[in-house]
């Protein structure tokens, strides 16, 4: 007998996001014998993207696929679980996945849905992208000052994080993007990184593009399913599905270098753009900034400091360690690639 | 057939049948959409779904467009623009035979780039041109269909309400379709005119040439009354539609902008007063009102229709007729023309291009998808044209006869008539060479 | 004028006179959005292009007052009968078979649909207002609980101005001649 759940995207078709949620889906149905089928669908087609949580918790679908960043107009603790900069406190996606599993982060990031929130969802973390870019530019930028007057999409407190340089900021979901540059809403974007921003069409409206960034160090998107659909299932399809999300989460982490350096090559030598490297005030400053909403936030939001205080603990024994124990990325790529002059 | 196809196909036919009954469409479709729902997915899902569909729609980022090109078309009426700019072109037209069809088209045409509404249009139109006309003695068929046709060239060319409507519906970018409905849209001015001038000069009787004491004013004063009178809506027009096609700002920046200048311009003209402005916000809700009502309840009934596979089985369906795709498309065309007998555009937009888009997708044609929706777009702008000129829901001639008395309804009728025909005819050539709708969007790509 | 006509329920009258009068007056109050409506990109554009510092509230002011606007301005469209019908066959009915068309629909159709659309939307605003839910559109962050609290209130607006219209079909069935005449609007 076979169970069907339906399952939408708050992200389009055509971005690799989405395609690693499919793989998802494809994994439990061979992995369950064919019992539990997920029915796939992309952002828009019952709900609009930012509708997929309300969608979830009514059980009008089964379950949705977005991340914690598109809730923090609900609570802005959202941010704490994949989208805050610095990772948070200086840790690597591994290092965070690392807090979710072994520094009491998962415990945290089902609170968040179920008591912070007061919704019916069970939550499984599935990650799709490390370190963020930090966008797409009509016109190059030098410096942190040159962000200021900038209109750009950016989401939920990273926004924030960009304010402080004096960027303006509009939040819309991935498959707005690029109709909206090309109303001119915007003019400059950051989705997530080269291949997945390229799945989108980003070459066509901008031609400067800045790879690297400190702002989504450790991004996480999420699968949702509603709580009675969740209890609904026997406990070996439960399980089913939250391993096959960690098998998509390590197969879509390992594919991504290779699909990033093959989207850097077609967008320098095919779609004209310029890549560029960022400059380090930008870096430095995006941290200070986040410190700074950190910390007050803090203050006012009790949950937050629980999280905060959480991820500090754990970053604060692993990441000092990794400094001792691994060499800087940089020294072994100089060694065998050096840069171009 | 499962139980939801068979459900599917009632609900289409049962809301084709009940929006007949006359009862307003948009509370018959949430009702529909409501009861169906509940039956073929569940109570609690229908509701939800509804619920969100509403809450999207409130939320959209392009739809705000339509309110501020609403307002902006009531402040330059209010302005008493269109009076001046018949005045001037009346004028420098006085000379030629068929002078005043040409000045009623040119007109048109102009506003037609300032507003996106057909009613004022066709009224201030019909109380200036239409005495004038039935004075010098013009062809009254030839008149009325040349007003009410004129006056429905504001949906097609930009900015058109019409087309913000149709952008999301589509999944198009509003300036592109905007561009792609420019070089159409001076077309078929041009077709109007090249029709009413030909008439007149194959029989002067049609469109006689004024005689001289009708012809008021020097050089000098026509002159200065273009300076007054028409350049500062010319501008109005320039920045307006400038900066969206040339994507500097977006719809919703220029229409909001339009509509600050167009209450600037009437204040300058000293038209503006605490009673004109209200009277515009007013019926701007009012106009708004019915427009997006009827979105939202659409929204709730295509994703009702969605949820139960009913979008599916009618691409099926016409997917399978064994005929070629471009065939398709012409079947698609003639059922949206049949549609516009019954039915305006706001309802043929948001409750039945859904159900077309995704057959539209389906078909292969020889050109990308943005493009293909592009043309689509296009073709279905025109075809809604003549829904305001076709019998028996004809808005044209209502207006037109609500301030011309002394035409009846069946001579304008008979005169739109002839408008619908070059009206059809164009739709072909547009059929038959995509290029003169796509041309424009790749050169301001 | 033709004979006298048969007598309507003084009280439903008041209350018709009652619903309308309050649903004129509302709507101004909801044309005061056109205000923020208007201004609020152009302030956009040119502190944008001309001061390149863009505004961080444009958005959520522009997206906020739309939807408030048609959703709140519907019930003086049902007054003004703005909402689009059908009228290939409706032109040719008589007043008294439009208005016992109009007070099956009022009653079995529109009533409910309105009741449902309350019940559906109040527990989202509710919710919405209990964790204090702001917008994510723009850094402005405004609440979101007032746009959301739009659908409710929605819904009692007409609802009410429906039991007016209700009682005006009712009055076209007794009396065989229409309350008031509407023109089409122009779109
Ligand atoms: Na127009
Ligand atoms: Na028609």
């Amino acid at each position: 007998e076979t169970r069907t759940l339906r399952f939408q995207s708050a992200y389009p078709a055509s971005s690799t996001i989405y395609m690693s949620a499919e793989t998802w889906a494809k994994r439990v149905e061979e992995l369950s014998g064919g019992r539990l089928k997920i029915e796939f669908m992309p952002a828009g087609t019952i709900v609009p993207a930012f509708e997929v949580l309300d969608a979830v918790n009514k059980n009008v679908i089964d379950g949705g696929h977005s991340t914690v960043a598109y809730w923090v107009g609900k609570h802005r603790a959202g941010t704490l679980f994949g989208d805050a900069a610095g990772g948070p406190f200086g840790m690597d996606i591994l290092d965070y996945v690392g807090w979710l599993y072994e520094g009491g982060g998962i415990e945290l990031y089902r609170d968040y849905y179920r008591v912070e929130l007061k919704t019916n969802i069970e939550v499984i973390p599935s990650v799709t992208s490390a370190n963020q870019a930090l966008g797409w530019f009509a016109r190059p930028v030098e410096s942190w000052a040159d962000l200021k007057g900038r209109k750009c999409r950016q989401t939920g407190v990273t926004a924030e994080v960009f304010a402080s340089s004096g960027m303006s900021t509009v939040n819309m979901p991935g498959g707005e993007i690029v109709p909206a540059g090309e109303r001119g809403v915007i003019e400059c974007a950051e989705f997530v990184g080269p291949a997945e921003d390229m799945g989108i069409g980003f070459q066509t409206i901008w031609k400067h593009f800045y790879p690297m960034s400190t702002h989504n160090p450790a991004t996480i998107v999420d699968f949702l399913v509603n709580g009675d659909v969740w209890n609904s299932l026997a406990p070996d399809l439960q399980a089913i599905m939250q391993a096959a999300a960690s098998e998509a989460t390590l197969r879509s982490h390992i594919r991504k270098g290779k699909l990033d350096a093959d989207a850097l090559d077609k967008m320098r030598n095919e779609d004209g753009v310029t890549v560029h490297r960022t400059p380090d005030d930008i870096l430095r400053n995006i941290l200070a900034s986040w410190d700074e909403i950190a910390k007050k936030e803090s203050e006012s939001n009790a949950f937050f400091k629980k999280v905060y205080d959480s991820q500090r603990d754990y970053a604060s024994k692993v990441v000092p360690a990794k400094r001792l124990i691994q060499a800087p990325y940089n020294l072994g790529a100089d060694h065998y690639w050096p840069e171009a002059k | 057939m499962s139980f939801n196809d068979i459900l599917s196909v009632a609900m289409l036919g049962g809301m084709l049948a009940f929006i007949f009954v006359g009862f307003p469409i948009a509370f018959t479709l949430l009702f529909i959409a409501l009861v169906f729902g509940s039956i073929g997915i569940g109570v609690n899902i229908t509701f939800s779904l509804a619920y969100l569909q509403i809450f999207g729609t409130m939320k959209d980022d392009i739809l705000p467009a339509v309110p501020l090109f609403i307002f902006m078309g009531y402040m330059t009426e209010q302005a008493g623009l269109m009076n001046r700019l018949f005045g001037s072109m009346r004028q420098i037209m006085a000379p030629l035979s068929g002078s005043l069809f040409l000045a009623v088209l040119l007109t048109a045409t102009i506003f037609a780039m300032a507003t996106g509404i057909v009613g004022a249009a066709v009224t201030v139109l019909g109380i200036m041109a239409g005495p004038m006309m039935i004075k010098a003695g013009y062809d009254a068929k030839l008149s009325a269909g040349a007003i009410a046709a004129g006056g429905t060239l504001g949906i097609l060319i930009p900015p058109s309400v019409m087309l913000v409507v149709m952008g999301p519906t589509l999944g198009v970018p509003v300036n592109q379709l905007y561009g792609a409905a420019m070089a159409p849209g001076f077309m078929l001015a041009v077709c109007y005119a090249t029709y009413c001038v030909a008439r007149s000069y194959i029989n002067p009787r049609v469109g006689p040439i004024l005689p001289i004491e009708e012809r008021v004013g020097s050089a000098i004063e026509i002159t200065r009354e273009f300076v007054v009178g028409v350049l500062p809506l010319c501008l109005l027009i320039v920045a307006t539609l400038g900066s969206i096609l040339s994507g500097l700002a977006t719809p919703t920046e220029a229409a909001s902008c339009g509509a600050v200048g167009a209450t600037i311009l009437a204040l300058a003209y000293r038209k503006l007063s605490f009673w004109t402005l209200k009277n515009a916000a007013v019926a701007t809700v009012v106009t708004s009102s019915m427009v997006l009502l009827l979105a939202v309840a659409s929204n709730v009934f295509g994703a009702v229709f969605t949820q139960q596979g009913g979008a599916a089985i009618i691409t099926d369906v016409v997917t399978s007729i064994p005929v070629s795709d471009m065939w398709k498309l012409v079947i698609i065309m003639v059922i949206i023309f049949a549609l516009g007998w019954p039915f305006e555009w706001p309802a043929i937009v948001l409750v039945f291009l859904p159900i077309f888009t995704p057959i539209v997708l389906q078909l292969d044609l020889g050109m990308t998808k943005p493009e293909l929706l592009l043309w689509f777009g296009v073709l279905v702008a025109v075809n809604l044209q003549t829904a305001y000129l076709s019998p028996p829901v004809a808005m044209s001639a209502y207006f037109l006869r609500n301030v011309v008395p002394q035409w009846s309804l069946k001579l304008i009728y008979s005169g739109m008539g002839q408008f619908m025909v070059i009206q059809i005819v164009f739709l072909i050539a547009l059929l038959m060479w995509p290029s003169l709708v796509l041309w424009l969007p790749s050169v301001l790509k | 004028m033709s004979k006298p006509a048969p007598p309507f329920s003084p009280a439903a009258l008041r209350a018709i006179k009652i619903i309308d009068g309050f649903t004129e007056k509302f709507v101004l109050l909801v044309a005061v959005l056109t205000i923020p409506l208007v201004l609020s990109n152009t302030v956009e554009v040119v502190s944008r292009y001309l001061f390149s510092s863009p505004t961080i509230w444009a958005a959520d002011a522009t997206v906020m007052s739309y939807g408030a606007i048609f959703m709140l301005g519907s019930s003086y469209a049902l007054l003004k009968g703005a909402h689009v019908r059908t009228d290939i066959f409706w032109e040719s009915f008589s007043d008294r078979k439009k208005g016992a068309i109009d007070a099956v629909c009022y009653v079995a159709l529109f009533l409910p649909v309105m009741a449902i659309i309350f019940y559906m939307s109040l527990d989202d605003f509710l919710y919405s207002y209990e964790i204090n839910e702001k917008s994510t559109l723009s850094l402005w962050m405004p609440v979101i609980w007032p746009l959301r609290g739009v659908i409710p209130l929605t819904a009692v607006l007409l609802f009410f101005q429906g039991i007016s219209e209700l009682l005006k079909s009712l009055f076209a069935v007794t009396t065989g001649r229409a309350f008031e005449t509407h023109e089409k609007i122009e779109i």
